[in-house]
């Protein structure tokens, strides 16, 4: 049975306009419009055979059973949803519906941690709730060594957003109880650490705010990662020293794992530095280049979680492709959903060795 | 008139059910000794660096006395504070039940100290016998008063391993211990966050992935 959502899903993953596929594959652009609103019959295998090909998946996607899970742009909370263009964020919600799809897969094989999250909605000011989590995590006010695995070991399913542009950062939303973080691991690794701020701050503070796109609700999660991240009295303890300098912003900022910005912005919280000096320290870094990467920079954490099943798969010869065919998913699909976060594996070799038989008298052959 | 003493042989209980036997026959249960170092244990950690050098332990001792009160003020035990010791007494008034920060718990190689002195009114609460106050030591044996108040110690480390004891006290610390029962030795924590100063940051969380059978 065709399931048209499948094939928009498929399309705007790929990024095309429905006139590109149609050209692509050598349908009409009228046909395949009336493909996807449902207008138009069933296609025939030939015709679903031109758009998996045009597409790069597998003719079953299209096939399999169960409605597409499609997620609500209302009900998910973006990072960064003005800067956004409609294709990059409908590419981006997609991914999230077959990371849903790949983690039904790896839940109903592996028993994961279960969910810690308090709901700390209606919660007056976002420190006050960054405060109450960390002391129901037993963090105190140190830094957090490795926010990822953090978070993993809270409940929190974390998953890759690969989509090659700057322009979406991240989004989260709950599921089934459950709650999800996607992440663009194409940004610096820093940022990517304020991402997983930003969005606990979404998963705890509004989780039942409903549909939104406030920026308050922004706001509120800034100030919560900005919190959660770099605990007041940690960072007014290691900038004890007058007057605070870019140098020492550099040094620090590292102790938190945050980017140079985000460390003038938490010291402007504080009032460690006035409106004139933050002001100065915003353009200074700007013009040392730190507003779009970080010089002197962290390593990229890794998720522990897919680290130990992909780990635990490959040991039973189950590879990265062989979870895309079990759900009709593209291979390239799977790795970008888990792209740059489960580190180095060794993947099995599905290849055996060739043997050759070897002649002593092979040159008296020739 | 004095009641009957002995002399009796520090004993272990670390078998679970076992445990929760031991804990029942002193009006106590596994689930609220845990939920006590539950809490004890949070307060511990969650200490910033402008508190004083001895939060930790202050934090975790308030907190823990408060959830113990909490968790077994009732059927069995009344709040009480005579002499200044912070405690639960049962209703019959003879067993009496406080908090402890200790150094290691539910260690069968180590026993217990305290993380602070014990003032003298919990000391005439746990007395020792007469040789051992007049300087013979009795190692590993220490005496039980039958038919007093005996007074039991939830005792908590900063892992997250917790007992529940009865030690006798001198000169401010455990000269031994009659009976020790050996609840968890902090595994069970879904989380464990080893002891660091609060300077190192935390790191050591545990993610937890079981392949379903």
């Amino acid at each position: 049975m065709f399931n048209r959502k499948r094939l928009t899903l498929a399309r705007e993953r790929r990024g095309l306009a429905g006139f590109e596929l149609a050209e692509m594959s050598g349908l009409t652009p009228v046909h395949l419009s009336r493909l996807e609103s449902g207008q138009a019959n069933n296609p025939d295998e030939a015709t679903l055979a031109k758009l998996a090909s045009a597409l790069q998946y597998p003719v079953e996607f299209f096939g399999k059973q169960g409605d597409v899970e499609e997620l609500n742009v209302d009900t998910v909370s973006f990072r960064s949803l003005k800067k956004m263009s409609a294709k990059e964020r409908n590419a981006a919600l997609w991914a999230g519906t077959l990371g849903l799809e790949v983690y039904d897969w790896i839940d109903a094989k592996y028993d994961l941690p279960p969910p810690d999250l308090p709901d700390f909605n209606g919660q007056n000011h976002p420190a006050v709730a960054a405060r109450l989590l960390r002391q129901h995590w037993g963090l105190g006010d140190r830094p957090i060594g490795n926010v990822l695995k953090l978070l993993e070991s809270r409940g929190i399913r974390i998953l890759s957003l690969e989509e090659k542009t700057k322009n979406v950062d991240a989004y989260s939303f709950w599921r089934n109880d459950k709650p999800f973080i996607f992440l663009n691991t194409f940004k610096t690794p820093e940022h990517s650490v304020f991402d997983c701020g930003h969005e606990v701050g979404h998963l705890t503070c509004h989780r039942h705010a409903g549909p939104r796109s406030s920026k308050t609700a922004e706001i509120e999660a800034n100030l919560f990662a900005s919190a959660f991240l770099m605990p007041e009295d940690d960072v007014k303890a290691c900038f004890a020293y007058r007057p605070i300098t870019i140098k020492d912003v550099l040094k620090n900022k590292i102790r938190w794992k945050v980017s140079a910005m985000a460390m003038v912005v938490r010291l402007h919280q504080i009032s460690f530095l006035s409106d004139w000096q933050f002001r100065s320290f915003c353009i200074e870094l700007g013009r040392l280049g730190y507003r779009t990467s970080e010089k002197v920079g962290i390593e990229r954490e890794k998720s522990v979680l897919w680290y130990k099943i992909l780990t635990d798969l490959w040991s039973n010869k189950i590879t990265k492709a062989d979870i895309g065919n079990s759900l009709h998913i593209p291979h390239d699909e799977v790795e970008r959903l888990i792209f740059r976060l489960a580190g180095e594996t060794l993947e099995p070799t599905t290849q055996r060795a060739q043997l050759k038989v070897v002649s002593d008298n092979s040159e008296a052959q020739e | 008139m004095r009641a009957e003493r002995e002399f009796v042989e520090t004993e272990i209980v670390d078998d679970p059910a076992a445990v929760a036997a031991a804990l029942k026959d002193i009006g106590l249960s596994v689930a609220g000794v845990l939920a006590v170092r539950d809490i004890a244990l949070a307060r511990f950690r969650d200490v910033g660096p402008f508190m004083p050098a001895n939060a930790a332990g202050t934090m975790a001792y308030h907190h823990g006395v408060e959830a113990m009160r909490m968790q077994f003020v009732g059927d069995h035990y009344r709040m009480d504070r005579t002499g200044g010791i912070e405690s639960i007494i049962s209703q019959d008034g003879k067993r009496k039940v406080v908090f402890q920060n200790v150094d290691v718990a539910s260690s069968k190689t180590m026993e217990p100290s305290p993380r602070s002195e014990k003032g003298s009114g919990l000391e005439q609460a746990c007395t020792l016998n007469l040789f051992e106050a007049l300087g013979v030591k009795l190692p590993r044996q220490v005496r039980q008063d039958n038919g007093v108040s005996a007074v039991f110690f939830i005792m908590v480390d900063d892992r997250g391993a917790v007992e529940v004891s009865r030690p006798v006290l001198k000169d401010g610390g455990f000269a031994g211990l009659v009976q020790r029962i050996l609840v968890s030795d902090g595994t069970d924590l879904e989380v464990e966050i080893k002891s660091k100063p609060l300077a190192a940051p935390a790191e050591d969380f545990n993610v937890s992935v079981k392949r379903k059978q």
